[in-house]
């Protein structure tokens, strides 16, 4: 489904990933670890198609297409989602508004035609109890004055509305309680599927006890430096990772 | 400069016998002597007036009475005007109890004496040169009055349709509006202007609301592309008085707005709210003077303001404290955003504090669509052009959502949405 070949990244003429090569297949979820600064997150931007990054060698496909060729919102039509680390305030624009563009913005993209309102809304509350999102939340303005935990559950709620195919999680745990880990994972584990495929980021190992992945991989200075089952997390998380790193020149 | 003065002084003709003719004559004389203000005297210093023309004088006849009316003058009470003159046809009756309108040449013709004030105020040799126009030129208007007591349910309308290209000239008019004491009242004031119509609008508003009344004006210039409006807005709020003044400005080439709000007695509350997008070739600038004249008085204030192509903004907001009057609170906002790197928005907050024991607040910024936001926008599947209509109807929201008379917030939803040329998704009904 999503593969990715001697990706190399650069921001501001930095090189941050160098040569990253990774195969997530359908219905996979795929854990991404590794140290701070290692390009966990340009990874996810990437995907996404985030502006300020430039891919200099190497390429991203979907099922055989070439997203680094669309534009942001074609990647979410096609059915990429990413949970943001940080996700936005929007202020002035209500969340089930926001939404509704959005599902209509890839239905429009897929050729579907428009839901409507009352079709629209009755997905939407079945939707918020999955994530157990307070329905409040739905009509106050995208994340503004949501709690940490708030924010994290509101997206993985709106991936919940999107369904996407490949979703990106960009250190969804960080800021997270142990009842909202529990929550958003569950939400997660509820979508999980055979024609959906999730790349799972977090620096911790603890959210993986609650998302199960198929693989992990160890991202480090900008490449994948091993791959194992899901038993390398408990392992990273008892060496750290310094381990895998090859020895620094002096 | 002279042009303008020059044009006009070929236009002005004042009928001896007619009511007010020395107080007329000498209000011009007034604004001749003076001139235009020039970018020199700080009120003008971002609005110049140098290129303010009259292609034409106005049409001697008055316009077509068959104007029609556009959706936002609503199915409620209204007083339209076409050209500046009252149209009796396009008026709705008005039968509010409590509630007296009539048309300013009606009170001119029949009842001058009721309207010296608004004259002398005008020929004062202290009188800013577009009053001084203003009291020079004004035909029509409405005179608005609510008895004591009166809770007028239904929002009235004041509509100025500018009818393209018969709209020419200068066109001055007059509100003036006193709301009984304990009464209720919205006033919605409309200057719409249609395509090829080029009039400078010099409208007047002037509003008292006696003790413990409450009072909600809205204000919407829609002027055509070429057109050009001069607004005045004087405010006035008694004891206990509840006043909001809402101006928004979206046509029109050059838009000056003054508003001026005294809190005269403890007790009054005024808002001060306003919302202007000054698009390619627009120059929008609203001058604020609120003014704290007596203790415990509250005022809020929150403009907003959007600048596209090489569109100008100003915003100043002067609030004055005056000495004595303690425990006031005073909040001022102003916040911009440029769409484009050729607009400009200017904004100035002036505080000038005589008491000791208050508390004002105030805050301006001027920043750009936060591209991050447009991104976030993207990656759930919405179109940049889309995102950034989103988040610029975002931005305004604070202002729209205010709006309680709801042929104008679809408007001003419409236009909003309309400028980026992008559909907004209809807005989801709360859930029962």
């Amino acid at each position: 489904m999503l593969k990715i070949e001697n990706l190399h990244v650069e921001i501001e003429g930095k090189p941050i990933l160098r040569g990253l090569d990774l195969e997530l297949p359908s219905g996979q979820v795929h854990a991404i670890m590794g140290p701070n600064g290692s390009g966990k997150s340009t990874l996810a931007h990437v995907i996404a198609g985030k502006p300020g990054y430039t891919v200099t060698r190497g390429s991203v496909t979907f099922d055989g297409k070439d997203l680094l060729a669309l534009e942001p919102e074609a990647r979410a039509g096609e059915g990429v989602f990413l949970a943001f680390q940080y996700p936005l305030e929007i202020p002035g624009v209500n969340n089930v508004y926001m939404l509704k563009a959005a599902l209509n913005g890839i239905r429009k993209y897929r050729g579907l035609p428009e839901m409507d309102a009352v079709q629209f809304l009755n997905l939407v509350k079945a939707k918020t109890k999955i994530v157990g999102l307070k329905e409040s939340l739905l009509n106050r303005p995208v994340n503004q004055g949501f709690s940490g935990g708030e924010k994290k559950r509101n997206e993985v709620f709106q991936m919940c509305v999107l369904e996407p195919r490949l979703a990106v999680l960009d250190e969804t745990d960080s800021g997270l309680d142990i009842d909202a880990l529990r929550i958003v994972a569950e939400g997660v584990n509820q979508l999980r599927d055979p024609a959906r495929s999730f790349l799972v980021v977090t620096h911790y190992q603890r959210l993986l006890d609650y998302i199960v992945p198929d693989a992990v991989h160890v991202l480090a200075q900008g490449r994948i430096v091993k791959s194992g089952p899901r038993e390398l997390a408990l392992e990273l998380e008892q060496r750290g990772y310094d381990w895998l790193l090859p020895t620094a020149v002096a | 400069m002279a042009a303008l003065l020059d044009t006009l002084a070929r236009e002005f003709r004042v009928d001896a016998d007619a009511p007010f003719a020395p107080l007329r004559a000498r209000a011009f004389a007034n604004a001749r002597r003076r001139g235009l203000p020039s970018p020199r005297e700080e009120d003008w210093k971002y609005t110049d007036l140098a290129g303010l023309t009259l292609a034409a004088t106005r049409p001697a006849s008055p316009s077509s009475e068959h104007a029609a009316l556009p959706l936002i003058a609503g199915d409620g009470p209204r007083l339209v005007f076409v050209d500046g003159r009252y149209s009796a046809a396009l008026s709705s009756p008005i039968s509010e109890a409590g509630l007296t309108v009539r048309p300013l040449s009606a009170m001119l013709a029949e009842q001058p004496a009721a309207l010296a004030s608004l004259f002398e105020r005008g020929a004062a040799d202290d009188a800013p040169v577009f009053d001084a126009l203003n009291a020079a030129f004004v035909e029509d208007g409405a005179l608005i009055e609510v008895a004591a007591d009166a809770a007028i349910a239904r929002p009235l309308t004041v509509l100025f349709l500018y009818e393209g290209a018969e709209a020419r000239g200068h066109i001055a008019s007059v509100i003036k509006v006193r709301v009984g004491a304990r009464s209720r009242l919205e006033l919605v004031e409309v200057h719409y202007g249609r395509e090829a119509a080029t009039n400078l609008t010099n409208a007047s508003t002037d509003i008292e609301a006696a003790a413990g009344s409450e009072l909600t004006h809205y204000r919407l210039t829609a002027e055509a592309a070429q057109a050009n409006h001069i607004g005045s807005v004087r405010l006035r709020a008694a004891r206990d008085a509840a006043l909001s003044s809402y101006s928004f400005v979206f046509g029109g080439r050059l838009t000056r707005i003054d508003v001026r709000a005294a809190l005269a007695e403890p007790g009054a509350r005024v808002t001060l709210n306003g919302l202007f997008v000054a698009g390619a070739g627009q120059h929008i600038d609203h001058q604020t003077f609120i003014d704290h004249q007596a203790a415990h008085t509250v005022s809020e204030e929150l403009y907003k303001g959007l600048a596209d192509g090489d569109g100008r903004g100003v915003f100043r907001g002067q609030v004055l404290v005056r000495p004595g009057a303690q425990k006031i609170s005073a909040q001022q906002a102003s916040h911009n955003l440029l769409l484009s790197p050729t607009a400009e928005i200017d904004t100035k907050p002036e505080l000038e504090i005589y008491a000791d024991d208050v508390v004002c607040t105030h805050g301006a910024t001027v920043g750009q669509i936060d591209e991050a936001a447009v991104f976030y926008l993207q990656s759930r599947g919405i179109p940049a052009a889309e995102a950034r209509a989103l988040l610029t109807f975002g931005f305004a929201q604070a202002v729209v959502e205010q709006v309680q008379f709801a042929p104008l917030r679809a408007w001003l939803t419409a236009a909003l949405a309309g400028r980026a040329d992008v559909p907004l998704p209809t807005p989801v009904e709360e859930s029962p």
